[in-house]
């Protein structure tokens, strides 16, 4: 069964939410290409901050431009990689003589594209670093990151990165910084309807009635089981059970920024009934929450299904939380 | 002789099936991805055709040269990269090539082989499209004594094994990875795209 959408032509979608989305910032920024996102007004001297994967997540990745956040967004069709053009226009577009940071997830076509786009921006002189975001405990063991996914925890990264941007004095720290606001960060989702393709209308995977995929990706991607459905404390408990098995050390009195995100169709009401049990479990632990986020961040269409998120705060990652920020996606005050 | 103008209607054809077949190629998807192979395919074998009769190319190693790009500008996703390379570094082992024959068929093809290994970290038997590729481009070194139609019945009906191949093996790079088990019984989607663009192209050589 197709799914009931308001768009226009379904093979426009990802062109026509660009052009809603430069009206929404209502000229803060510019589309100077199709899929090329633009901050206006990007400072001399500044390390650049390129964000980008494919349209589709709203309001990642392309919702997270803004200020102290990134200065474009590279933006491919519905749930595909932006081509390398794209990227590359961007890259010129933003860099100010500092270089350019590309920040996105870590799937096989996105790494392939931007790959190119790093070797044509670096042939016309532009320094271009990566960092890759792999939050996703359930689809790889601790020693295999580079095989983990990017999901939801990319936007307290980009929060991080964006906020670090802006007082880096060189491409290679503003790399270390948010590598390390990268390795900081651990997250797990949980799946319970998929999200269909704008363009033919069809789930992008199946799953019955009474089942919980525990650890699915955003794309409907395989995770740790298949599960009978849960309650909301029951399911929080494994999901936070994958997150403290993994290899980031959480002790009494560390400090985490928690974001419990929906992955489209699940209610924040259902978000926060999670929240108040992830708010429990840290507590008994010790752990303080320095900062929550809640609400739909990296969705996938009417995807029903949440995502948790931590990171970890230490000194110098605090004070970027502490900046204020704005964008579509995410305001800090 | 196959000349570029036989080569260009060749490539013509071929993106025609490629569009064709979307529906087969998401379906194929949905069953081990997200479902929209055959949507980026479609959309890079349209920008394919539209370049072809903007540029008129008149060689054989630039119409090759130009779909490639096309399909990299276009299609975005693993596959973009993926299928252009193909093109590009296939055209570029056949330089100067004025006449498509079994012996250029298997440079292309070897080219472009060479040309993926360089960008993906993919091997024989990992469920990718080099799972069609690699027997392709052997049957071909194999025939490269007999005449084109012919080299091309024989590739095309390795990469139909190779398809079916693909169905046995466990997904090992790409979003499937983490399917496990369960990406068995199901084929490749980048192995069945490039079946359909041999089986058009073996069609359209041995038919014009």
């Amino acid at each position: 069964m197709s799914i009931k959408k308001i768009i226009n032509d379904p093979n426009n979608v990802a062109s026509d939410l660009l052009d809603g989305l430069v009206e929404y910032y209502n000229g803060s920024i510019k589309l100077i290409s199709p899929g090329a996102i633009v901050k206006n007004n990007i400072p001399e001297n500044k390390v650049a901050l390129l964000v980008g994967g494919g349209s589709g997540h709203e309001p990642s990745y392309h919702g997270y431009v803004g200020k102290n956040l990134a200065d474009g967004a590279s933006c491919g069709d519905i749930f595909a990689a932006p081509p390398p053009n794209i990227t590359l226009e961007v890259a010129r577009a933003i860099n100010r003589e500092k270089g350019v940071l590309f920040l996105y997830g870590n799937y096989a076509g996105d790494v392939l594209n931007f790959d190119l786009a790093s070797n044509l921006a670096k042939s016309e002189g532009i320094d271009v670093e990566t960092v890759l975001v792999w939050d996703d405990v359930a689809s790889a063991p601790p020693d295999e990151k580079h095989k983990r996914r990017g999901i939801a925890g990319l936007l307290p990264i980009v929060k991080l990165a964006g906020a670090a941007s802006n007082i880096a004095t060189s491409l290679y720290e503003l790399k270390n910084t948010v590598i390390k606001a990268r390795d900081n960060t651990r997250s797990v989702g949980a799946a319970l309807k998929p999200g269909s393709i704008p363009a033919t209308g069809l789930p992008t995977f199946e799953l019955d009635e009474n089942e919980i995929g525990l650890g699915m990706g955003i794309h409907g991607e395989a995770g740790v089981s298949i599960e009978q459905m849960m309650s909301s404390d029951e399911l929080t408990i494994r999901m936070l059970d994958l997150i403290f098995k993994d290899d980031l050390s959480l002790e009494s009195g560390d400090e985490i920024i928690l974001l419990v995100n929906s992955l489209g169709s699940t209610t924040l009401m259902e978000c926060l009934i999670v929240l108040k049990k992830v708010k429990e479990i840290l507590t008994n632990m010790g752990i303080k929450l320095y900062d929550i986020i809640v609400g739909p961040k990296v969705t996938c269409q009417e995807m029903a299904g949440v995502s948790i998120s931590i990171t970890k705060l230490d000194a110098e990652l605090k004070k970027y939380w502490d900046m204020p920020c704005s964008s579509l996606g995410y305001t800090k005050l | 002789m196959v000349d570029y103008q036989i080569v260009n209607g060749m490539m013509m054809f071929v993106a025609d099936e490629v569009i064709k077949n979307e529906e087969l190629l998401s379906d194929a998807d949905r069953s081990i991805g997200d479902g929209d192979h055959g949507l980026g395919m479609k959309r890079g074998f349209s920008e394919v055709k539209k370049k072809l009769l903007e540029t008129n190319p008149l060689t054989i190693e630039n119409i090759f040269q130009i779909s490639g790009h096309a399909l990299i500008a276009s299609m975005g996703g693993a596959s973009g990269p993926i299928f252009g390379m193909l093109f590009i570094k296939g055209a570029d082992a056949i330089k100067d090539c004025n006449n498509l024959d079994s012996s250029s068929l298997f440079s292309f093809l070897k080219g472009g082989c060479d040309g993926i290994g360089v960008i993906s970290q993919a091997k024989l038997g990992d469920k990718t499209m080099l799972d069609v590729l690699i027997p392709a481009r052997d049957a071909a070194k194999k025939a490269i004594d007999k005449p084109l139609p012919e080299a091309f019945l024989s590739v095309e009906e390795s990469a139909k094994l190779g398809v079916e191949n693909t169905k046995k093996m466990i997904a090992k790079i790409g979003r499937a990875t983490t399917l496990g088990d369960r990406s068995i019984g199901h084929p490749d989607p980048g192995a069945l795209s490039l079946w359909v663009i041999l089986k058009a192209a073996s069609e359209y050589i041995n038919n014009y």
